[in-house]
């Protein structure tokens, strides 16, 4: 029938349109060829079908023994695709600060915090999108507990890692203990000893990530500033597919510290990420205006999988794209996540029938009346930023 | 009204061998297409001067005591053959040479050349990407990203199109895009098979045109960009044997067209898509390396020998065969407005 209707058609092009825009073809296709390999993949009765499948042995209290995983780190797994290992992890032992003196924490994970150049900073408040909900407007979340954790590298003068240049190393960060601090521009940073300090105190915000964006399952956050915690190497960025100048005391620490913050915190995994990973510039809609840590950070190495491989919020929630600079910072970890992200674009463009190009700018229009929501962008009014209420509270425009 | 000649779309074929560029304008196809190589030498006064005189357009880059010209495009295959030198490649294998790192830069000034004056802010470039090769699961991302991102640059919006569906689009109307397409290009052999312009099973084969010349090449002594030539001026498929080269050449031209009959009757015979067509469908060869004559028939005859499981109504060459990716991607951009 179709294949007769487009024989009549004498212009290829409007033959060509006339195909792509018939949906019945897509059936006819599947009639003549036998289904596609992967059709299940995308038929939603299946997996509705599937599911009830599931829950039937919950139901009849044949439940597993083993704790269930947590939907984000299933998520992430499932978008690492193939050929990445399935992270999963028991849950994450408590941690207790066991001693403080002398300027230096002593915590029950045998982490040692240094005080000395510790600040403060304007409290945490912060502002979330529930992805779920696409017509909701920001929410400003109650508990103010940091969200996530964003890993940075200082970009300050290094020195050869030698014990005759000890006196310079230590000159190097001293200095640039001092800096950051009067910055607040991270709330920890992580020496080239792998000593840890104490920046930004933990319930307070830092200037670490500047333009800003990330997602999990459920909340989109912009403005990272506020809503995660920065950890910061003292190093300098290298591109993507080169080592990373980073010696084992400080992977050590900072694992040992990222365990402590999501056990104190109950930060997801998926929720831990690079600088690279989250920074925007909006007023050119790229990505990566900041390329830290930009397909060369050690996850593994922290306890963490493989978050290179997560879509990045900033390209499949709101439309951001990349640029050459990006390109030439990125390693090939990171492009899994870009794929990703496009992959995502793609199919949200095919389901409502629009090309990527129109979903973008609809993405970034979403984006701007997001933003503009944001206090720091909302001075004249709407919502009330300074709010102490108990429950989330929405934003009017 | 007044009527724009102003392309509403640009199909570029970024080929190994070559780059093409499609437009349309006054309801005609219009065709540009370069080499996509360029050569690079120290610069000298003399050098320059003489390049000046010849009219061959060249770019200086570098300060000082590195500065160099670099001749990209048609004239750098004569130019390396003057200079008894090899052309430096943007492309290998259909994808970008990793071992070229000129190669973005390269590309981005010979695809600069070919749509100038065409070029506006947001002009739709459909360009066309290979097809992983058979049983390999290669990552084609990176490539495609990097022309999408030179035709960013170039303040265009890139869409990639897979190249044997392109020939497909460009040569297959009649049949209602229905049948099997393959471009036979300097770094793969691109095949697909559309039916009713759904791509169903497309793959690439790695040995195609480059690996002719540098196999000639290496068992004549010439260099590749000569081989390249002598291809191009006199070679045709029939058996008998001018010389040595034309007998080498021979030899590999049968290495390459057994190497693709082979990967037809893998993919279609290995594959859980096997069309059910209700009646035969025709298959269309294009692209340079299907150009000699006496291509299509040692094609066929080979085709025929190994039973090919799917029925065909013909087996033809593409109108032209230079550039049916490029038109045909161009009838996808265009089939988007």
């Amino acid at each position: 029938m179709i294949d007769a209707r487009a024989s009549k058609i004498e212009d290829p092009v409007a033959k060509l349109r006339f195909l792509k825009n018939t949906e019945k073809r897509v059936g006819q296709v599947e009639t003549v060829l036998g289904r596609p390999q992967y059709w299940w993949l995308r038929n939603k009765k299946f997996w509705l079908a599937l599911g009830c499948l599931l829950m039937i042995p919950t139901l009849s209290l044949f439940r597993s023994s083993a704790p269930p995983i947590p939907v984000s780190e299933m998520a992430m797994s499932l978008s690492a695709g193939r050929g990445v290992k399935p992270f999963r992890e028991g849950p994450l032992e408590k941690v207790w600060l066991i001693d403080s003196k002398n300027g230096v924490e002593t915590w029950s994970s045998g982490l040692h915090i240094e005080t000395r150049f510790s600040t403060t900073n304007r409290p945490r408040e912060y502002y979330a999108w529930n992805r779920n909900q696409p017509t909701s407007s920001l929410v400003q979340l109650a508990d103010k507990q940091a969200a996530g954790i964003v890993f940075h590298t200082t970009e300050s003068t290094l020195e050869e890692l030698e014990e005759q240049k000890m006196r310079r190393l230590k000159l190097l960060g001293e200095s640039l203990l001092q800096y950051v601090s009067k910055e607040k521009a991270y709330h920890y940073v992580i020496d080239r000893f792998g000593r840890v300090f104490r920046i930004v105190k933990e319930t307070d915000a830092a200037n670490h990530a500047g333009k800003s964006t990330w997602a999990d399952d459920k909340w989109a956050y912009i403005g990272l500033n506020d809503s995660f915690l920065a950890v910061s190497f003292e190093t300098q960025t290298r591109p993507g597919d080169e080592a990373p100048i980073i010696s084992q005391a400080q992977i050590d620490s900072g694992k040992t510290l990222t365990r402590m913050l999501r056990s104190r915190y109950n930060i997801p995994a998926a929720n831990c990420v690079t600088h690279a990973q989250v920074s925007i510039n909006p007023s050119n809609f790229q990505i990566g205006y900041h390329t830290d840590w930009a397909g060369n950070f050690p996850f593994e190495a922290m306890g963490l999988p493989d978050n290179y491989s997560q879509p990045l919020a900033s390209l499949n929630l709101f439309g951001f794209n990349y640029d050459g600079t990006f390109f030439a910072a990125t390693g090939a970890r990171m492009w899994k996540g870009v794929v990703s992200s496009e992959d995502l674009l793609r199919e949200q463009a095919r389901e409502s029938s629009i090309s990527v190009a129109q979903l973008r700018t609809q993405l970034r229009n979403h984006y701007r009346r997001l933003s503009a929501l944001l206090p720091e962008n909302n001075k004249a009014g709407g919502g009330n930023p300074n709010s102490n209420s108990s429950k989330a509270q929405e934003v009017n425009p | 009204m007044k009527h724009s000649n102003q392309t509403p779309a640009i199909g570029l074929d970024v080929g190994t061998s070559r780059i093409v560029a499609a437009s349309k304008a006054n309801d005609d196809f219009q065709y540009k297409s370069q080499l996509n190589a360029f050569v690079e030498v120290p610069w000298s006064k003399m050098t320059e001067a003489s390049l000046k005189r010849e009219g061959v357009p060249y770019v200086v880059a570098g300060e000082n005591t590195g500065k160099m010209i670099i001749v990209p495009g048609n004239e750098s295959s004569r130019f390396a053959d003057l200079l008894q030198t090899e052309s430096r490649r943007p492309m290998n294998r259909g994808v970008l040479n990793p071992s070229e790192p000129e190669n973005a830069a390269m590309l981005k000034q010979l695809i600069e050349n070919l749509t100038e004056g065409e070029r506006r802010h947001g002009l739709p470039i459909y360009y066309s990407v290979p097809a992983a090769s058979l049983g390999a699961e290669e990552n084609l991302t990176y490539h495609d990203a990097s022309i999408a991102q030179i035709l960013r640059e170039l303040d265009c919006e890139p869409t990639p199109i897979n190249e044997g569906l392109a020939v497909v689009f460009s040569e297959l109307e009649e049949t209602n895009y229905s049948g099997i397409g393959i471009s036979f290009g300097g770094g793969l052999v691109n095949v697909c098979l559309s039916y009713l312009a759904v791509p169903v099973l497309s793959f690439s084969v790695p040995k195609a045109g480059d690996y002719i010349d540098s196999s000639a090449a290496t068992i004549t002594g010439e260099l590749t960009t000569r081989i390249r030539l002598a291809k191009e001026e006199s070679f045709q498929i029939n058996g008998h044997y001018a010389d040595k080269l034309h007998q080498v050449l021979n030899v590999y031209y049968d290495e390459v067209i057994r190497g693709t009959v082979n990967g037809l009757k893998e993919a279609f015979s290995n594959s859980r898509n096997i069309p059910k067509m209700g009646k035969p469908i025709p298959m269309v060869l294009s692209g340079g390396t299907a150009m000699p004559k006496g291509f299509r028939d040692r094609f066929e005859k080979l085709l025929k020998e190994s039973e090919f499981p799917l029925p065909l109504s013909e087996i033809r060459m593409a109108e032209s065969p230079l550039n049916s990716t490029a038109k045909g991607a161009l009838v996808a951009a265009l089939a988007e407005l």
